[in-house]
């Protein structure tokens, strides 16, 4: 199994970075074609591996939903048939799957440097918007800083419910031995009752989304930036998570998935989210798929 | 005015004239006309005149042909006295047959006297035809009838009295005149009709014309202010389809649709009670809150009851989701109102509150009301007094509805409560079960005060495009506004 899991980590590659260059003038409607083609060329072969299933399949609407969040996440072989397994697990370490585990790291890197960097008899309060399965709050529980009986709230925002319990349920877990003695809060509200109406709550020192600035158009991001920013404590800071410009796995996404992301690069973000105010800076997880712009309100 | 489908300017002039029958009522006319003038200048001067050539040519029948000639007087007089009465065209024509056969006659009679087939009184009749031929409209019928009438009496005493061969090329001879003369006669008159014709036609062309532009400059400017009343009515893309002809409001139809009445709360207390100026200054705001967003999901805007407003949706224009944009609507009034709360307070000196029935069901539905005064777009049906009844059923603040909203909604965005059964007024046979609703989310997809800078009509409203992306996007003419950003996609090659 490790051994055509291997194979394929480095037969593939080579491969999908010639898809990217053979479709890389096309128009729209040849590009139609050649993923249909694909698809169909390539049904039995791809869509039997669970994570290439609900990519394609989007059963909640929208590709990037908490299971497959989960599937990245567990990094197991899973799949009716051996060759399905080695391919599921193939995907999931994909470049883009890699740098969505980072992004857990880098939250949970930024959560941190609150804690550090504020008195310890300051209360914290942190919102996760578009939140999924809220890893970076489980990895953040593992760290020293949760428990130090310290004052602090997160408060997990997901349009999805199921989406929600799992976090709750997975949180919850993790906090029964950890006994860090923080309050969890879970919001049911989609990203465009937060455009809307702006979110109930102010005072967060922290709001961070990943995984969901890439579905929306300039526009529609600067207006729920600009929601969430007005949302912050003088001092706190909106983080933002977009993919870069290059990602490895595009082809994969685009052609076999027909999952979708506005990729942007650090220097669209910065002038993305000029308008929104504060001072930004432009960040990244390891590999450099994931971008996070950084939005710092003045104390 | 009429709901005439078609626009008034496509359609081209009725031709609302007959064109034979004006000018045969025309040619009436032209014939008493021409009787009167024939009769009095040139009949009466001209038969006595010629009884100097009886002195010359037949002296010694000078007395008799006078009184033959003097008989032409009575004649004109009756022949005047009748054409006055007559009105249609084929009398005039037998009038003027009788005059020209009367005086015809006389001058037959003296031929006959004088029995001489190849006498140069011939001409007499002759003077006649030419008079009356030419100058009279005749039918070809009668043309001919009269051209007999004056001739035929020549022929028969002429070939009665011809005795020599010299007799008979006399008759022969001058019957060259009077063919001639008839065959002339026929093409100067017939030349002459058709002149008549044409320009009577283009006469009413004319006519047709000056008429149409009228009715055009009465009708747009009637439309004119249809249209501004129909803006208090409905949504401006609706006004323009309505007017573009897309629909056609003409006539009362069967419709299933669906009932909001608004209402707020204690307001007649208020308005007793309350500042005037301060309480109609609430009340245009509560107006104005209610039918901008009545009209914004094309909710068609019935009536205002008192401070009570009366909408409904699904016509004109069906919507498969008409029932969800009336909740829709219904949950962004209540917002909006609270939202602006501090300044409904400032005005109604206390808290307002607005209760909301909704109700499904078929109504009939087009303009009612009376074409010279205010004519509105109109539901008449039970489903409005059931919406009424439960607007003033429900608790301020709520939203009520019934069994058959709840079935036609997608349920997963309100939060639905049954509050039991009641008995409505009007509605007492039936114990109605209704239910308050509450959004799921707290709503509001539309993004506030952003026109769609395209078609300036419709709002901008968060949605999503084929490849999932969330955009802005004009729900009237389909733009989606773009940021200031390029994004060249990732080739993606390592
Ligand atoms: C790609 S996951 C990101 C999860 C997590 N932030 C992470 O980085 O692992 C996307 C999550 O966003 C949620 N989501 C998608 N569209 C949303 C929307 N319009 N409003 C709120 N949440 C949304 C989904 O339910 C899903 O849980």
């Amino acid at each position: 199994m490790a051994l055509t899991s291997k194979f394929l980590k480095e037969s593939f590659p080579t491969k999908h970075s010639e898809i990217g260059q053979a479709i890389k003038g096309l128009t729209a409607e040849q590009y139609k074609a050649s993923a249909e083609f694909f698809r169909k060329q390539l049904k039995h072969l791809i869509y039997d591996a669970p994570f290439s299933k609900r990519a394609f399949e989007k059963p909640k609407g929208y590709a990037g939903d908490y299971e497959m969040m989960n599937h990245l996440y567990r990094d197991e072989f899973v799949g009716p048939h051996l060759f399905a397994k080695c391919l599921h697990n193939y995907f999931i370490n994909e470049p883009a799957g890699q740098a969505v585990r980072n992004r857990a790291f880098y939250l949970k890197k930024k959560l941190s440097e609150k804690f550090a960097a504020t008195p310890k008899t300051t209360p914290l309060k942190f919102l996760s918007v578009a939140s999924g399965p809220a890893r970076e709050v489980q990895l953040f529980l593992e760290t020293p800083f949760a428990k130090e009986g310290r004052k602090a709230e997160f408060v997990c925002l997901d349009q999805d419910e199921d989406s929600l319990k799992f976090a709750q349920r997975s949180i919850r877990t993790v906090d029964r031995e950890i006994q860090s003695g923080f309050g969890f809060r879970f919001v049911n509200k989609a990203i465009k009752n937060v455009i809307g109406k702006g979110l109930d709550e102010t005072e967060f020192d922290v709001i961070y989304s990943a995984g969901l600035f890439d579905y929306l158009s300039e526009p529609v991001a600067q207006m729920a930036a600009t929601r969430l920013f007005n949302s912050l404590k003088p001092g706190g800071s909106l983080i933002i998570g977009n993919f870069n410009l290059f990602n490895p796995t595009l082809p994969l996404m685009d052609l076999a998935w027909d999952w979708h992301l506005i990729y942007r690069s650090p220097e669209d973000l910065a002038k993305m989210f000029a308008p929104v105010g504060g001072s930004i800076t432009v960040e990244q997880e390891d590999l450099g798929i994931n971008l996070f712009c950084v939005i710092r309100k003045p104390e | 005015m009429s709901h005439d489908p078609e626009p008034p300017t496509a359609a081209p002039a009725p031709e609302d004239f007959d064109l034979q029958a004006l000018r045969d009522a025309d040619r009436v006319e032209e014939i008493k006309e021409v009787l009167k003038v024939i009769a009095n200048n040139m009949a009466m001067p001209l038969y006595l005149m010629f009884w100097i050539s009886d002195i010359l040519y037949v002296p010694q029948m000078k007395w008799e042909f006078l009184f033959v000639r003097m008989l032409i007087i009575p004649h004109c007089l009756t022949v005047q006295y009748l054409a006055k009465r007559v009105a249609t065209f084929r009398g005039a024509q037998l009038v003027a047959l009788y005059f020209n056969f009367g005086m015809a006659i006389a001058i037959n009679y003296m031929i006959f006297r004088i029995d001489e087939p190849a006498t140069p009184y011939y001409a007499g009749l002759n003077l006649i035809a030419l008079g009356n031929l030419a100058f009279i409209p005749w039918t070809r019928r009668f043309y001919i009838a009269v051209a007999l009438s004056i001739f035929a009496p020549y022929y028969i005493v002429g070939l009665l009295q011809s005795k020599t061969a010299e007799d008979f090329t006399g008759l022969f001879l001058n019957s060259f005149f009077v063919f001639s003369t008839i065959i002339m006669l026929f093409f100067i008159r017939f030349f002459n009709e058709r002149l008549r014709q044409r320009e009577l036609s283009s006469r009413i062309a004319l006519h047709n014309e000056v008429r149409n532009r009228d009715r055009i400059i009465i009708e747009k400017s009637e439309e004119a202010i249809r249209l501004s009343a129909l803006s208090r009515q409905f949504s401006p893309q609706v006004v323009s389809a309505i007017r573009n002809r897309k629909i056609d409001l003409s006539s009362v139809r069967r419709s299933k649709i669906c009932a909001i009445f608004i209402d707020i709360v204690n307001s007649t207390e208020r308005v007793a009670r309350g500042d005037k100026d301060k309480i109609h200054k609430a009340i245009a705001m509560f107006m104005d809150d209610t039918v901008r967003t009545l009209l914004k999901y094309d909710i068609t805007v019935d009536k205002f009851l008192g401070d009570g407003i009366l909408a409904f949706s699904n016509d004109p224009v069906a919507y498969p989701d008409y029932v969800d944009r009336v909740l829709r609507a219904a949950i962004e009034i209540r917002n909006r109102i609270k939202q602006n709360q501090d300044q409904y307070e400032l005005y109604w000196m206390n808290h307002l509150e607005v209760r909301i029935g909704v109700a499904v069901g078929y109504a009939n539905v087009g303009f009612y009301g009376n074409d010279r005064y205010y004519k509105s777009y109109t539901a008449i049906g039970a489903v409005i007094n059931l919406a009424s009844r439960l607007c003033s059923s429900a608790e301020p603040n709520q939203i009520l509805v019934t069994s058959d909203v709840v079935d036609a909604v997608k349920a997963s965005e309100y939060v639905l409560n049954s509050k039991g059964h009641r008995s409505l007024k009007g509605f007492e046979s039936d114990m109605i079960r209704v239910y308050s609703v509450d959004p799921a989310f707290d709503d509001s997809s539309a993004v506030e005060s952003t026109d769609c800078p395209v078609c300036s009509t419709g709002m901008l409203f968060l949605d999503t495009d084929e490849k999932g992306i969330f955009v802005l996007k004009c729900r009237e003419c389909g733009h989606i506004k773009q940021g200031t950003l390029q994004h060249p996609r990732a080739a993606g090659a390592a």
